[in-house]
């Protein structure tokens, strides 16, 4: 079973929002609606020692998904082939226990039709695996890598495999969440910060 | 995070009906007088079921709840709930029939302690479901210990209310007023016992919800009443002490799970920091 995520190289991101705006586009998302967003984590230090960094934050690939497993209904599911989690909208029933159990809050309610919807790491475009998402596609500073973390030549692992282990980094666990999304920060550029 | 006032009604409804049921169930072991209990029992479904209907309420569509049901074996939090509720109220019209038609006493008892262990089951898996690990503030089990002392507490005054107004027995409602009491208490306790889970320092974010609902009738009136019960100093038949503690343990078990929404603030968080100021200011 191949294991696809999103590889985000903060060395890279400026915090442009383009992930941003074509996620809405490629996946027709209204006023208000998210699925993947940008924020600024900074400044911190003093002048002249100052730094910041952008983190682009979206659903984070658990490994052991707490909206899966509180799933009343089976709506949030992984997908056996990809590994990706996904929604199925026909069987979400709008409960939103699975929002209450993400650790990040990265999913979306959405009001008119009654569901929880997440980023699917566009998989109307990356499930026979000859394309990549949106977001990566259109990164003007091309920070976004998509792949197999399994496949040692996908274009995710061939990016992570340029940095020392002290520059990838993986959002903080809450205990046994174990996201499976990696961010490169090297040091040089900016301390990765634990948020919590 | 914003009160789902729906699941606040289910838990509070549905924890004290079931609660009821037990006290109903403890009284049916204790005494052999059967006045009052038809009526008991029916308050107690008819409670158990209104908190049903509420939790339809927070789904995108009340419709969908037969989509949960046909999918009660995943035993998520919402199938345990909806299966313990189902057998609880089963196990309830069951003893009301066996009332009815007089059946043997042993039946009778049999089938009033399954439900009320049911109904102690319902109240603290509608709590527990909230145990999850990516909620700082929830992920303890003394959150679902609270549902389950709150609806206790709710239950035995209710118990008591249903008792005096059916007119049972004085002697039968003396050998309840020790249960009652220690319920009442113990939901004081579980009340005590969460806050602090949570930390005191956060709950008093809360200023309201922590003064006036948690302590003031969550806690010290409820606690003051039970140990009135449990004296014996007034009579068995009035109402006054079991109507304030009604209405204390309503306020404390509402305000509790309230509160519970109010400090559930998730572990990150992350779209609700970029929308609102894009700064993770560290």
């Amino acid at each position: 079973m191949s294991k696809r995520c999103l590889v985000v190289n903060l060395d890279r991101c400026s915090g442009c929002d383009s992930c941003v705006v074509h996620c809405k586009y490629e996946n027709g998302l209204t006023l208000g609606e998210y699925w993947n967003h940008v924020t600024a984590v900074g400044p911190t230090g003093d002048f002249p020692d100052v730094e910041m960094y952008w983190l682009p934050v979206f659903c984070q690939q658990c490994e052991n998904p707490a909206c899966v497993s509180v799933c009343p209904t089976g709506a949030s599911y992984r997908d056996p082939e990809t590994n990706v989690v996904l929604v199925d909208k026909d069987k979400c029933i709008g409960c939103r226990y699975c929002m209450f159990g993400c650790p990040y809050g990265v999913r979306h309610f959405n009001e008119t039709e009654g569901v929880v919807e997440k980023c699917t790491l566009c998989s109307q475009l990356t499930a026979a695996g000859d394309d990549v998402p949106a977001c990566v596609h259109n990164c003007p500073t091309g920070a976004r890598f998509f792949g197999d973390l399994d496949d040692p030549n996908s274009d995710a692992s061939k990016e992570l495999a340029k940095y020392d282990a002290d520059a990838i980094h993986s959002l903080p666990d809450p205990g046994n969440a174990h996201p499976a999304t990696k961010y490169i920060l090297s040091p040089s550029i900016a301390a990765w910060k634990e948020l919590i | 995070m914003s009160v789902e006032w729906p699941l606040v009604l289910f838990s509070l409804l549905a924890g004290c009906g079931g609660c009821t049921f037990a006290y109903l169930a403890l009284s049916d072991l204790l005494t052999s007088n059967k006045k009052g209990q038809f009526q008991i029992a029916l308050v107690a479904l008819i409670v158990a079921v209104v908190g049903g209907f509420c939790s339809v309420a927070h789904l995108a569509s009340p419709q969908n709840v037969m989509a949960a049901v046909w999918n009660i074996g995943s035993f998520s939090g919402i199938s345990i709930e909806l299966i313990l509720i189902g057998i609880t109220c089963v196990l309830m019209v069951v003893y009301m029939v066996l009332l009815k038609r007089g059946a043997a006493e042993s039946a009778q008892k049999a089938v009033a302690a399954v439900g009320g262990v049911f109904g102690l089951l319902l109240a603290f898996f509608t709590g527990h479901g909230y145990v999850i690990e990516s909620q700082a503030t929830w992920n303890t089990e003394l959150l679902p210990f609270a549902y389950l002392g709150t609806s206790l507490a709710l239950g035995a005054f209710l118990y008591a209310v249903c008792a005096v107004v059916c007119k049972v027995d004085e002697a039968d409602l003396r050998k309840m007023a020790i249960p009652v009491g220690v319920g009442a208490v113990l939901g004081a306790v579980s009340i005590l016992g969460y806050v602090l889970a949570v930390g005191f320092e956060a709950a008093a974010t809360e200023p309201v919800l922590l003064w006036g609902g948690l302590i003031a009738c969550g806690i010290v009136i409820t606690a003051i009443c039970g140990v009135v019960v449990m004296a014996r100093k007034q009579n068995m038949d009035s109402l006054a002490v079991p109507c304030v503690g009604l209405a204390a343990t309503a306020v404390g078990a509402v305000s509790l799970r309230a509160f519970m929404w109010v400090v559930g603030s998730g572990f990150l968080g992350l779209f609700e920091v970029a929308m609102n100021s894009r700064v993770i200011g560290l």
